[in-house]
């Protein structure tokens, strides 16, 4: 078996601030590979540590056969990476920027313009070719970086954030695209995202990052399956809920549903139907349903980090307003 | 190194070359610092100063123009492209950074260059303009020493200004110091009044002008305008200058690399 990507014991501090803490993740070549965690986690320094744009503080990087600070230009001609900002020259048009990234890396003057035309053709960015980046919407811009990213044909794409903030049509044809290099042409992708859906959707593996540190790293089923069943419960009651404090003491998480329907997280279920029990006697309460759910890669996300996904939601609109452009 | 990657990396530091000049010349700060600023100096000089030899007037000028235009176009090419994030994507490609460094130090010191020759040809020919008698008096160019002396003043300004513009986030966190160093060499360096009348307080002091580097941009200019050309001289004038530059060029690569880890 061979890896693409295999980080050991990876940490990276900014002063005080902990960014990474002992990081170990194997990627194999070939496969789509997702990293989730909510703001902050830590998904922006790990690709910026793969990708040999930051150092780290200490452990080991493999990245194509090499370490990328000690042997940068060997490693470096092997992958492409889309930033979490899309880094292109506004002052040039689409085809320039494509033709400039492919001198960067040596690609033969027929290669690049042939693989620029391809490239721009099915990220659909060709009539507009010719115009500058200045006028270029967020989106396109996006998919003009991926286009950069690719025009060295790299073994490896490193993505942060591909789609964040991006319409449905931007995001369906960006989903689409990277699908696509991954199946028919073996390309191993990197992707980080805290879209639980697209991880879902697209990644073979998933690793959930929180605070610096990967919680959870597995297949989908295999994440779903490491929470039981039994640790998630949906209570119906028969009457609004005042307050879900009380109930928060017992589990790991308590999100409210609907207003007289809570869903918890706990691994100790037993314990928990005594709580709820104990809490629908002192309010009055009565108690219309217990049932137990099948775990979504969100709960799998919700149990690992602690963070509701409403407010992880919340918190990206709110980003979106201030980032790009 | 085999040939191949040599010429392989030459390629890539030419596409960067390529891409700032026609990126980043026309920007305005580019123009300001580099063409304006020497401009206004320029005539603060030639209106204040009347004691100031017309030689000096050309060479001066010329000199502050190289200085001038290649520093400030290494300010306005880094700062703006890290504030375009388009940094990341040099630093992602697989070039060594002395490569990076040097593909940058290339276009600032073409810059400098342009900026120097032009404002040296209008001189020149309108050199006495001031007495509407046309050619400037005593002019006898060399036009191949003057050439290399301009580019050289442009690479080791260009080197110079890199030091200060690798690390900097935007124009005035360069500039500033740059201002000061550039300041201290326009009279340190006998740019504008000659060495001997600049350290006529106290001739001893004079070794402190050729500790920089615009002294010896100036002596090769005067050699190469006014007929005077002294081989020994110009030459080690012009190993002053690489000497200068490549050690201007190795710290630039020096902070840089710091500054990414
Ligand atoms: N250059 C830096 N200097 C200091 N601290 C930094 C720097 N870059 C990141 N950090 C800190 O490291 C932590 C992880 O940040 P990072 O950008 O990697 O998170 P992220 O998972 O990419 O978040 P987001 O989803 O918002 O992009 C944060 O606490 C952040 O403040
Ligand atoms: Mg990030």
């Amino acid at each position: 078996m061979t890896f693409a990507i295999k980080v050991n014991d990876l940490t990276k501090r900014y002063g005080r601030v902990l960014a990474l803490k002992n990081v170990r993740l194997e990627v194999e070549e070939g496969e789509f590979f997702g990293l989730l965690g909510p703001n902050g986690a830590g998904k922006t320094t790990l690709i910026r540590i793969l990708t040999g744009l930051t150092a780290p503080t200490s452990g080991e990087v493999i990245v194509a056969g090499g370490n990328p600070f000690e042997e940068p230009v060997k490693v470096k001609s092997r992958f492409g990476l889309v930033p979490e900002i899309s880094n292109v020259y506004v002052d040039f048009t689409a085809w320039e920027n494509l033709m400039f990234t492919g001198r960067l890396y040596s690609v033969p003057r027929d290669v690049r313009e042939k693989r620029a035309m391809e490239l721009l053709e099915i990220l659909g960015l060709k009539e507009r070719r010719d115009s500058p980046v200045r006028q270029f919407s967020k989106g396109m811009r996006r998919r003009l970086a991926i286009a950069m990213a690719l025009i060295h044909d790299p073994q490896i794409l490193f993505l942060d954030e591909p789609t964040s903030g991006l319409d449905v049509q931007s995001t369906n044809v960006i989903r689409g695209i990277l699908r696509r290099l991954n199946e028919e042409e073996g390309k191993t992708i990197f992707l980080t995202t805290h879209y639980i859906e697209e991880a879902e959707r697209l990644c073979h593996r998933v690793a959930i990052l929180n605070r610096g540190e990967i919680v959870a790293q597995g297949t989908v089923e295999e994440l779903k399956a490491s929470i039981k069943m039994s640790e998630i419960v949906e209570v119906t009651f028969n009457a609004p809920i005042p307050s879900l404090s009380e109930l928060e003491k017992h589990c790991d998480k308590v999100i409210r549903l609907r207003e007289n329907k809570i869903r918890l997280y706990s691994p100790h279920i037993s314990r928990n139907l005594e709580a709820i029990t104990d809490f629908a006697r002192r309010n009055g309460l009565e108690i219309l349903s217990v049932n137990t759910v099948n775990p979504t890669l969100e709960d799998v996300f919700i149990r690992y980090t602690g963070l509701d996904i409403v407010a992880v939601e919340r918190m990206e609109q709110i980003r979106a307003k201030g980032s790009e452009r | 190194m085999s040939i191949k990657r040599l010429s392989d990396d030459l390629l890539k530091v030419w596409a960067i070359t390529e891409k700032d000049i026609r990126m980043y010349y026309l920007k305005s700060p580019s123009i300001f610092f580099g063409i304006v600023f020497p401009l206004i100096l320029y005539f603060t000089f030639a209106m204040g100063r009347p004691c100031v030899t017309e030689a000096h007037r050309l060479t001066g000028v010329v000199t502050v123009s190289a200085l001038f235009g290649a520093t400030s176009v290494e300010a306005v090419v880094f700062s703006l492209e890290r504030r375009s994030r388009t940094m990341d994507r040099l630093l992602v490609a697989p070039i060594h950074p002395g490569a990076l460094i040097f593909g940058k130090a290339i276009s600032g010191a073409i810059f400098g260059f342009i900026v120097a020759i032009i404002v040296g040809a209008i001189l020149m020919l309108f050199g006495s303009f001031w007495r509407w008698t046309g050619l400037m008096p005593g002019l006898k160019l060399e036009p191949v020493t003057f050439m290399i002396a301009v580019f050289l003043t442009s690479i080791v300004s260009s080197s110079l200004g890199m030091i200060f513009s690798v690390k900097a986030r935007d124009i005035t966190e360069a500039m500033w110091p740059l201002n000061v160093i550039r300041f201290l060499m326009i009279f340190i360096c006998g740019v504008f009044i000659p060495l001997d009348e600049t350290f006529a307080f106290m001739p001893s002091a004079k070794f402190i002008a050729y500790l920089f580097p615009i002294t010896y941009s100036v002596e090769a200019l005067m050699q190469a305008t006014f007929g005077m050309i002294q081989p020994r001289r110009l030459l080690l004038d012009f190993l002053a200058l690489i000497f200068f530059s490549a050690t201007f060029l190795m710290i630039a690569v020096k902070i840089f690399n710091r500054s990414i880890r």
